[in-house]
């Protein structure tokens, strides 16, 4: 089990300052994220673009942001469960919080930060009968371990980078694979595209441009994917996998099973500290709510900075806070 | 002068996923996107990326009118290609301006999966 002073729950900007702001109270944090990575919107939708509105930075990308957000904590030590959603917050008698993950990682803390964002980034998944039914039974989202379809015929569907880098990745592990995309140009990174249609060309993949992926068969474990061709034919293709690949999407998950007093998506804060309806947990950025609220990462900022405050009582409770500038204090690293 | 502006606006209809509908009557303004007027109208349209055709979440299905609107630049036609489920006739909301062709026109909001 891991044990913390404070769980974070969200790896994007303002999670990450939030390890900054505990950091300076004395407080460890350990950070979960659903994603593999940290940096949450500003590394899975646009890392390449630029901000303008970070105070001091007349312009800076999401991904150097969240680099420097990274070099910023690192004397504060937080330590990071990536890939892996949080399941459930359970309250344990002595008053701290058990909460697991979908890996069954179970992590310990007195307090709970949620800095959920928009929600957990989860795969688009298209809309084919059953396909739920063949998760986990030949139907995957992500490719976490390559070697797993050593020797099987795999289908993946998708047009973007991730359908190529894996087609590519995959040709040369799996007996067979087959990428099916809708339309008739690839708009990834051109190299990737043009080493896919080499394979192609080459007989060591199969490429079925303008088509989709329309039923699975099999009887509990995938045996076919059912594909429609534009022209009008259609066909099954052979399969032990099938790899859907569209991208990821945010959506709330979890976080609306814990009984937190909520405003539609969004967690219903106390100004005062960003607290929710349950004692020593908070809400910052862009997963909570109040009235004035605005989703930018510098208001993210400053509700760390409130947050961190108010927790301290609930880790250090015989102690009293001496509010001091970094410049006057420094920054002590763990 | 109060009937010179109204001649002016325009109006279209637009479908939320329950199947609901109304009709916007707006005077057009190249600044503004189809997706900004559907959310000042209290539809339910997240458009999480603001604009950016980065994230497809502001996706409606053009059901009538399709054929007057320009075609999507390379940005919008790369989100859409990388959606799961559109059809032929899907557009990214926040790349349509509002402007006049989109009067009569029909759209269905369309489920953020
Ligand atoms: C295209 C675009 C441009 C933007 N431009 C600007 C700008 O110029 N200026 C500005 O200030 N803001 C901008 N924003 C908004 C800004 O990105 C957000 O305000 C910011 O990302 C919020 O940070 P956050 O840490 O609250 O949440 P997020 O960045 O959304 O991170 C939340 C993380 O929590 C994770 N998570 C959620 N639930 C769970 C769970 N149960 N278990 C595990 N992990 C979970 C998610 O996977 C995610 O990684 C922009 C947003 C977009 C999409
Ligand atoms: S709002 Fe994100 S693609 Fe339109």
């Amino acid at each position: 089990m891991i044990s913390s002073d404070i769980c974070i729950i969200g790896a994007g900007p303002v999670g990450l300052f939030a390890v900054f702001e505990t950091g300076l109270l004395k407080m460890r944090c350990h950070v979960v994220d659903v994603l593999p990575q940290v940096g949450g919107q500003l590394t899975e939708i646009y890392p390449g673009k630029p901000i303008y509105d970070i105070p001091g930075y007349p312009k800076i990308t999401g991904e150097e942001l969240v680099g420097q957000l990274m070099t910023q904590i690192a004397p504060f030590k937080p330590s990071f469960t990536l890939g892996e959603r949080v399941e459930q917050v359970s309250r344990q008698r002595d008053e701290t919080f058990l909460l697991t993950t979908s890996a069954g990682t179970v992590i310990s803390a007195r307090v709970v930060v949620i800095a959920g964002g928009l929600g957990c980034f989860e795969p688009r998944k298209p809309v084919i009968p059953d396909l739920n039914l063949y998760e986990g039974n030949g139907v995957a989202y992500s490719v976490r371990d390559p070697e797993v379809f050593r020797g099987h015929k795999v289908v993946i569907a998708g047009g973007g980078d991730s359908a190529l880098d894996w087609t590519l990745v995959l040709a040369g592990i799996a007996d067979k694979v087959t990428l099916v995309h809708r339309g008739n140009t690839f708009r990834g990174a051109p190299d990737t595209a043009s080493r896919v249609q080499e394979l192609a060309n080459a007989g060591k993949l199969d490429l079925i441009i303008r088509a989709h992926t329309t039923h699975l068969t099999g009887k509990g474990k995938l045996n076919g994917v059912g594909v429609s061709l534009h022209g009008g034919d259609s066909l099954i293709i052979p399969a032990d996998d099938f790899i859907p690949l569209f991208g990821l999407t945010p959506r709330l998950g979890p976080i609306a099973e814990w009984g937190l007093n909520m405003d539609k998506d969004a967690i219903n804060v106390n100004t005062i500290d960003y607290s929710t309806s349950e004692e020593r947990i908070y809400a910052i950025g862009d997963i909570n709510h109040y009235p004035g609220k605005l989703k930018l990462i510098l208001c993210g900022f400053h509700e760390a900075a409130l947050m961190a405050r108010s927790a301290f009582r609930f880790v250090y409770p015989d102690q009293r806070i001496n509010f001091k500038y970094t410049t006057v204090y420094g920054i002590n690293a763990f | 002068m109060g009937s010179m502006r109204s001649e002016r606006k325009i109006e279209f209809k637009a479908y939320d996923t329950d199947g609901d509908w109304r009709t916007v009557e707006i005077t057009p303004d190249a600044s503004l996107s189809l997706l900004d007027v559907l959310q000042s109208n209290g539809f339910d349209i997240p458009g999480v990326c603001g604009g950016l055709a980065l994230c497809g979440t502001c996706l409606v299905k053009v059901i009538c009118g399709y054929e007057k609107l320009p075609p999507p630049d390379d940005e919008e036609a790369a989100m859409l290609e990388m959606l799961p489920d559109t059809n032929p006739k899907d557009r990214l909301s926040c790349q349509l301006p509002l402007s006049s062709i989109m009067n009569g026109m029909v759209f269905r909001l369309q489920n953020y999966e």
